[in-house]
């Protein structure tokens, strides 16, 4: 199982913002998380991602319990289990985009010559041309691509994206989540989703929602019929 | 609306903000309270010296005899390279006053020394020459704890009629500090005045701690402005945001003031001694002094509160982004070119020139320092740019990722880490062409110093009054290779002038002039070192006679040295006071020594401008990190280590900070490269300088490195 969490909680101050979470996700499984904005989601995914340890109950990662893990395994749990895509991509602006896609190949002990490698690849497979271009100058798109490579530079097992999409365009948004959702198919990735857009995350294998810091499965989706 | 807690964030920039504000308010108050501080001192210490200064009675006046105490006469001798102030005292009867600082009047043959001048290598040997201590002059009375000076007591009986000496009505003068009265004993007088030490403290003080304040002011500043351009879009007042200004920094505004204004007061409280200069400060704290350092409370309190409300500045876009985030793309190297060309230059023609017409070779020494200051920039950017380009390359080929990050980072800083190190360069250049410069000993010191190493101590000067009728029975007391020479130092085609007695002339030069008069080049093709080390040469005229008075040499005709021991102990049955005995430039060493502890007043506050400037520096490039902070985050999560942040810290913090100091020191050491050689190497240590400044920067630069790697690698994670 690559995520187990038990009765998770989490609060800022004296808002409560989860309480007693629960969720399970196996190897190759996509789970979508919707909800409204506030409801908690980033902060799942961000303790999913192991940048924040949760208040209460248990968090394991890829059979690691994150609040029993130090500062560097959590970085190391990170860099060779997890990747993870940004709603703004998050890139180094003055990198060039490869730079930005092998560092943490570079970080996890790779030499420049193989991580340059496998990120030149991965860009290809994504579509981005212009490798040696300071990130700073790639579009939206392109560099939520960089985003994605980045996070599948290390082969992970578990891939956590926070709203990848929301700052998209319509047709760049769909280009971008049919390349994530291929991506985590061809290679049995673990994927976890938090969107607010329910195109996106009904592509997932299971949909969650998320209320007052509470998951349930989500209702069946209500929205516009579409035509035939 | 209230908006009183606007800029009360939980943001770890905003709480060091608050402490930015709380030091540039500390650095403020004690900044302003030296210009106080130096005031006070120099009133106090010229207060203790009038005190003990004699009144006497320099013209013919009649003196009553209820008044007249005894006789005093004065003049300087020396311990190693320090002057010791002696005071020669010659009571008549029963004193009703004593000298200040003692008990009694010195007897003839004894001594009251100051405290440091016992504790002085060579003190208690010089004390011995003039007599027997009997005890030490009170500390409270000198001008300063480190004063050398001494008290010796004449005896009537063995006087010399001719010498010099003045009646004394008691002691304690009554002087006018702002009419240019300077005292007279002591060290008041060599502690150059009020204006130069003003002078030194707004250069080197008041100058880089204006840029402190206002960059330290500034930190984290951007988010500010955005909140206020906002706040006032929608109808705040701008009394009320100074009122929340006002909330927010209260607390570290007085506070910094408040520990500053305490600290100097300590300072004023207790004694200890003033870095690089050895000047030792006494506690002296008055009403008036409590007055100036509340003064200056207020003022630096005031100072740091016109630097926040002043540099909110809201931008016309609220959101606005001023980050760069490409590259510039200029590679040329013309500026570093122009730097060398310039301090090339310089050196040369002032080589050239300075010998000839020393005015025009100091107009040359100065405008090769103000082109380097403007060329420094510019250089350093080229620099900066080149090493970041260096860093992206070798990263690459040596697998490093963290270096890698710091090598596109500092090309895109290139411009604003230039801008806060140019500055430091610049005091830096400032502080080392202004030490080395100031430093050098002027041409007659290096004379008297290799005339010293010649001499070997084989020909000591004793000065005497007219008529000094002990000479004859003094030559009869000397051993057998030492011999009296009577030297005239004048000027002109006249030159140095001898008169020994032909025995003498056979000992030292292997022959007598015969006659009355000759040249010294009649009888010998050399000058025997012991005295062309005081001035004589071949053309020298001697004239064979006794020596009577004046400036006499004792001259050793072998290669044994004079013992001045054994010399004053001979002296002391024939004469009191012992004559002076000098090696020969002794007055100009001595006096070279004075103007030397003057220059360490410039290193003082060179090095304390270097701080600050450093310390602008490392605010500059922090807030520039911190800006940059969320470009980081990614390489947090990854990072994982303390030491890969502090890798960061280094590279982006430490390193430009490290270059501007190395490079501002290095040009200010090739700015005055010339004054310096031809000088024959300065007074104050080019090494010790450079190290101090190399120490100073490395220092600052690692501490900001630490603190840039605490601020930016914690942020988001578990």
């Amino acid at each position: 199982m690559l995520v187990d969490l038990r009765e998770v909680s989490f609060g800022y101050r004296r808002k409560v913002v989860l309480s007693d979470v629960s969720l399970a996700l196996h190897a190759g499984e996509s789970v979508a998380v919707v909800g409204p904005s506030g409801s908690g989601k980033s902060t799942l995914a961000s303790i999913v991602a192991t940048l924040v340890r949760p208040h209460g109950g248990t968090a394991l990662i890829c059979g690691h319990d994150v609040s029993r893990l130090s500062r560097r395994s959590l970085a190391e749990l990170r860099r060779r289990s997890l990747g993870m895509v940004f709603q703004g991509a998050e890139l180094l602006p003055t990198m060039t985009a490869v730079e930005n896609v092998a560092l943490p190949a570079m970080l996890d002990g790779c030499s420049w010559t193989e991580a340059s490698a496998r990120a030149v690849a991965l860009l290809g497979d994504l579509g981005v041309g212009q490798v040696d271009t300071p990130a700073a100058t790639l579009s939206g798109g392109e560099a939520q691509r960089v985003g994605l490579a980045r996070a599948l530079v290390n082969g992970p097992d578990l891939l956590v994206a926070d709203e990848p999409t929301a700052s998209l365009d319509g047709h760049t948004k769909r280009v971008v989540a049919d390349l994530l959702f291929d991506q985590i198919r061809e290679r049995r990735t673990g994927l976890l989703l938090v969107s607010h857009d329910p195109e996106i995350a009904r592509r997932a294998d299971r949909v969650l929602r998320l209320d007052d810091g509470t998951l349930t499965a989500a209702a069946p989706h209500q929205g516009r019929p579409e035509c035939a | 609306m209230r908006v009183t807690a606007i800029f009360r964030t939980g943001d770890p920039v905003d709480a060091v903000w608050r402490w930015a504000v709380a030091l540039s308010s500390f650095l403020a108050v004690v900044v302003l309270s030296l210009f106080a501080a130096i005031d006070h001192e120099f009133d106090a210490s010229l207060a203790r010296d009038a005190a003990r200064s004699p009144i006497a009675v320099y013209d013919d006046a009649p003196v009553r005899d209820s008044e007249f105490l005894g006789y005093w006469s004065g003049r300087f001798d020396r311990v190693g390279d320090h002057e010791v102030g002696v005071d020669l005292f010659m009571p008549t009867g029963d004193p009703s006053e004593s000298p200040p600082g003692v008990t009694a009047w010195p007897r003839p043959g004894e001594v009251y020394a100051s405290p440091a001048l016992v504790a002085a290598p060579g003190g208690v040997e010089l004390i011995d020459r003039y007599g027997t201590l009997v005890g030490t002059i009170d500390r409270d009375v000198l001008a300063d704890r480190a004063e050398m000076t001494l008290y010796v007591g004449v005896d009537p009986q063995l006087a010399e009629p001719t010498a010099v000496r003045w009646p004394v009505t008691g002691f304690g003068l009554d002087i006018n500090p702002l009419n240019g009265d300077t005292g007279y004993f002591g060290s008041a007088l060599y502690h150059s005045h009020r204006g130069a030490g003003f002078l030194l403290v707004l250069v080197f003080a008041l100058a880089p701690l204006l840029v402190l304040v206002i960059v330290l002011s500034r930190l984290g500043g951007e988010r500010r402005d955005a909140t206020v351009s906002l706040l006032t879009a929608l109808g705040v007042s701008r009394a009320q945001v100074s009122g929340a200004l006002w909330q927010a920094v209260r607390l570290p505004l007085l506070s910094g003031a408040g520990v500053g204004g305490a600290l100097v007061l300590a300072l004023e409280c207790t004694s200890w001694t003033v870095p690089y200069t050895g000047y030792p400060m006494a506690p002296s704290p008055d009403a008036r002094l409590v007055a100036a350092v509340a003064m200056c409370c207020v003022l630096g309190a005031t100072l740091t509160w016109a630097a926040l409300w002043l540099g909110i500045r809201p931008r016309r876009s609220v959101f606005a982004s001023p980050r760069p985030v490409v590259a510039e793309r200029r590679s040329t190297t013309r500026p570093i070119w122009l730097l060398l060309v310039v301090l090339t230059g310089a050196n040369w023609l002032y080589s050239l020139v300075v010998l000839g017409n020393p005015h025009f070779g100091a107009v040359v020494l100065f405008v090769g320092v103000v082109l380097s200051m403007l060329l420094l920039g510019p250089a350093t950017a080229r620099v900066l740019q080149a090493i970041a380009g260096g860093i992206v390359s070798l990263s690459r080929r040596r697998d490093r990722p963290t270096a890698l990050v710091i090598g596109r980072e500092l090309s895109v800083m290139a411009r604003s880490a230039v801008r806060a190190t140019v500055f430091m360069g610049v005091v830096a250049l400032t502080a080392t062409f202004a030490t080395l410069v100031a430093s050098q000993p002027v041409p007659l010191v290096q004379q008297a110093r290799a005339a010293s190493d010649v001499a070997e101590g084989r020909a000591l000067g004793i000065t005497t009054a007219d008529g000094a009728t002990w000479l004859p029975r003094l030559a009869a007391s000397l051993p057998p290779h030492e011999h009296l020479v009577d030297l005239i130092q004048g000027l002109g085609v006249e030159g140095v002038q001898l008169t020994a007695t032909c025995a003498t002339q056979e000992a030292l030069l292997g022959d007598c002039v015969g006659g009355t008069q000759g040249t010294i080049g009649s009888v010998i093709a050399d000058v025997p070192d012991a005295l062309r080390a005081w001035g004589v040469t071949t053309s020298s005229v001697v004239t064979t006679a006794e020596p009577v008075a004046g400036l006499v040499l004792v001259v050793s005709d072998n290669r044994t040295p004079v013992n001045a021991a054994s010399l004053a102990d001979g002296m002391r049955g024939l004469v009191s006071p012992v004559p002076l005995i000098s090696e020969p430039g002794a007055q100009w060493i001595v006096g070279a020594q004075v103007g030397l502890r003057q220059t360490r007043w410039i290193t003082a506050a060179a090095t304390l401008a270097v701080v600050l400037a450093m310390l602008m520096g490392a605010a500059t490039l922090f807030a520039e990190v911190v800006r940059m902070r969320r470009r980081h985050e990614l390489f947090t999560v990854y990072a994982g280590t303390f030491a890969r942040h502090l890798g960061l810290g280094a590279g982006l913090v430490g390193l430009p900070l490290a270059l501007g100091g190395v490079l501002g020191a290095a040009t200010g050491l090739l700015a005055s490269w010339s004054a310096v050689q031809l000088g024959n190497a300065s007074a104050a240590s080019t090494g010790s300088l450079l190290g101090t400044l190399l120490v100073v920067t490395a220092v600052v630069a690692a501490c900001s490195s630490v603190v840039a790697a605490l601020a930016t690698g914690t942020r988001g994670l578990g």
